[in-house]
């Protein structure tokens, strides 16, 4: 939820700042009316955002900077940063880092190459495209703690199918295997979604474009990679941005499949163990605030370094 | 350089359709050819064909006299001009230019020199740099056609390359399009839908119907002697007058009143097996007011007295309009004509009728006026086949 927030307030703020220049000059009575019924109109649901998103993230900051556990509820304190010190220096949160980073940055690799192969193959079905599109989708239409069952199930040796297939070890019980079954699980399910992103931006390309590189010579390859890629760009970007603050927040595959034993916790695993089971709101939210600034640094570089202009604007894309 | 020929090029789509017929053309080194004809008549068709970016079902097609059917657009060393232009957006104008030369791997010296060259040609040389959408649309159709010339490839296509400028800036560019061909002498193949373009820019004119060729011809040669009622109605702006006739003992009769065909007209129609119910066809300019016609011509040639419906005088000369009171010429042709021009919303009855008179005229709008015709340059058309009766090679 928390990288809505972040998109929605840094909209909010760039807008008024690129209308006014213009506004220096003297408004007319009409004018400042359809300004006023602007900001009125925009009202309820700024409030709206404010209630639900601003507040829960000011309550965590407060809770973060205090020592603050439901099991010891009278040595409540305000303790400042302490609970960052004690966050930063545990090697759990710093594994959990690196398990959510390789996982995010592996299957969001994958699910790039694996999506745009779908996406080309659905945009460009001659026969069956209604079927082509319906399978390709499948994965995405059921529910993620059910296909993880499923996983789970495939994966337990004596029930599953794929333990079997692969004699028999059970995977899930050591570190590594277990990691990479969770990144095929993610793969499998969120590949369609990509590739639904990816064929919107395909559906940008103008046929036109790729005959005229057809007719100047350029091989099917070329006018994927010098046409097709640049013109799609910002889908690309958005498909990747989307996916990979996803990708960063797994929680549901990993509770089922391994429930972040052998050091697979995400930092979303170990927050809930922290604020659900343990209890302990200081360092839960701590962890959550960590969580909320490491999404947030995501997304904005995601939208300054690459930029996501629309191509053919002579600032080249960046903002 | 190099001729094109296309031998009984057909082209039929996976569910029947038949786009276009059989079609034999052949394209000398360094013509310049237009294929003209309403919207759906197989003409963008046949231009992919040549292009590479359509099959061809049926046919061959040869470029500089090799068979090139299966080959890729790429391997046909043609360049392509769009109606949208497609550039790429995320390029530069030079980069446009370059990429067929990159592709090519043409080294960077050449491409630069090329690129030079070609945007000294269009001047386009102070925009180099700057992407496609911060350009004009006259400057952005430069650009492809820059993009086209660069390879300086056996053959151009273009592909209505003008009907997305406004009116003034297509006329300068129709000028600019002729001047460029005529100084590369490359073989050109140019579709349009506007007859004015195939007039003005073309050695010769095809023109098609529902994916079958109409006629070849010099524009001027279709403008004189059309070989069917489609041709005659939509080459010529205003268009051709159509109105039903009765060929009787040599006689013409119609609402243009009575004439005798003169012996050129009445060899040729005796030689085609004419039926007796005709379309007579008879161009704007064909008319005149009876006034100023001296009295030998004004004897052999029809006339006829009406109220000037709507007289517009452009200065030179004087559009008069005319609503007859009969039955219109019936033709598939026409209706197809029609319609293609949209005239086929607009309510009337009666017979239309567009002449051009001599702005010496006294014909005031709103009063009778006698108008003359010359029974010499009328064409009569066979109603159900479309045939011209009158046709003649000469």
């Amino acid at each position: 939820m928390s990288q809505t927030t972040t998109e929605g307030t840094a909209k909010t703020e760039t807008s008024p700042e690129t209308v006014a220049p213009k506004k220096k000059v003297a408004l007319s009575e009409g004018k400042r009316a359809e300004r006023r019924l602007g900001w009125l109109l925009c009202a309820p649901a700024a409030i709206t955002m404010i209630a639900v998103t601003g507040w829960p993230i000011l309550y965590s900051l407060l809770l973060s900077m205090q020592r603050f556990d439901l099991k010891f509820p009278d040595r409540t304190e305000w303790i400042w940063f302490d609970n960052y010190v004690t966050v930063l220096s545990s090697p759990y949160w710093w594994n959990a880092v690196w398990v959510t980073v390789l996982l995010t940055v592996v299957t969001v690799a994958v699910e790039l190459v694996l999506g745009m192969s779908l996406a080309l193959i659905m945009h460009r079905a001659l026969v069956g495209r209604g079927i082509v599109r319906t399978t390709t989708l499948i994965p995405y239409g059921i529910v993620t703690v059910v296909a993880a069952f499923s996983w789970r199930f495939a994966w337990t040796p004596g029930t599953g199918y794929l333990a079997e297939a692969l004699g028999g070890d059970p995977v899930l019980t050591e570190k590594i295997p277990a990691l990479m079954v969770v990144g095929l699980a993610e793969i499998w399910k969120t590949t369609p979604f990509m590739a639904l992103l990816l064929m919107a931006g395909l559906a940008l390309v103008p046929d036109d474009l790729l005959k005229a590189a057809a007719m100047d010579g350029a091989s099917g390859w070329q006018r994927f990679i010098k046409i097709t890629v640049p013109i799609m760009k910002p889908a690309i970007l958005v498909a990747l941005l989307f996916r990979t603050l996803d990708a960063f927040r797994i929680f549901d595959n990993l509770f089922v499949l391994t429930a972040g034993s052998q050091g697979t916790s995400s930092v979303s695993m170990l927050t809930y163990n922290n604020l659900i089971k343990g209890l302990n709101l200081g360092i839960g939210s701590t962890m959550s605030v960590l969580i909320f600034i490491m999404v947030a640094i995501i997304a904005f570089v995601f939208i300054k370094l690459f930029g996501t202009a629309a191509p053919g604007s002579d600032d080249g894309g960046k903002r | 350089m190099a001729e094109i020929v296309l031998d009984q090029v057909t082209k039929r789509y996976p569910d029947g359709a038949l786009a276009v017929q059989e079609v034999n053309l052949e394209i000398a080194d360094g013509e310049f050819i237009i294929l003209v004809g309403p919207s759906g008549c197989g003409k963008s068709t046949t231009l992919n064909m040549i292009a590479g970016l359509e099959d061809i079902t049926d046919g061959e097609l040869r470029i500089g006299g090799q068979r090139v059917n299966e080959r890729a657009p790429k391997d046909r060393d043609i360049a392509m001009v769009f109606q949208s232009y497609a550039l790429y957006p995320h390029m530069t104008v030079k980069e446009n230019m370059a990429f067929p030369l990159r592709l090519a791997k043409v080294d960077n010296a050449t491409v630069e020199r090329k690129v030079q060259e070609a945007a000294e040609i269009l001047d386009l040389t102070q925009h180099l740099d700057r992407k496609p959408s911060n350009l004009s649309g006259g400057q952005r159709q430069r650009v492809a056609m820059g993009r086209a010339i660069v390879r300086s490839p056996k053959a151009f296509l273009m592909d209505e390359p003008l009907s997305n400028l406004d009116a003034k800036l297509r006329v300068q560019m129709r000028t600019s399009v002729s001047r460029l061909q005529k100084q590369l002498g490359t073989t050109t193949v140019y579709v349009t839908h506007d007859q004015t373009e195939a007039m003005t820019l073309g050695d010769r004119v095809v023109v098609m119907r529902g994916g079958v060729v109409q006629q070849i011809g010099a524009p001027q040669f279709l403008y004189e002697h059309p070989a069917n009622l489609f041709v005659a109605g939509f080459i010529g702006s205003p268009s051709m007058n159509f109105v039903p006739a009765t060929l009787e003992n040599g006689a013409l009769r119609s609402v243009l009143g009575d004439c005798t065909l003169t012996d050129r007209v009445r060899q040729l129609v005796e030689g085609s097996d004419a039926p007796r119910e005709v379309i007579m066809g008879i161009r704007p300019e064909h008319f005149e007011d009876a006034a100023l016609v001296d009295a030998a011509a004004l004897s052999s040639g029809g006339k006829f007295t009406s109220q000037v419906d709507v007289l517009e005088s452009m200065g030179s000369d004087k559009y008069a309009y005319f609503n007859l009171t009969g039955e219109q010429a019936a033709s598939a042709e026409l209706q197809e004509l029609a319609a293609d021009a949209g005239a086929d919303d607009v309510p009337g009855d009666g017979i239309s009728l567009v002449t051009r008179l001599s702005s010496a005229s006294g014909a005031v709008e709103g009063a009778s006026a006698d108008i003359w015709f010359d029974a010499d340059k009328v064409q009569l058309f066979d109603p159900s086949s479309g045939r011209n009766l009158t046709y003649t090679e000469r």
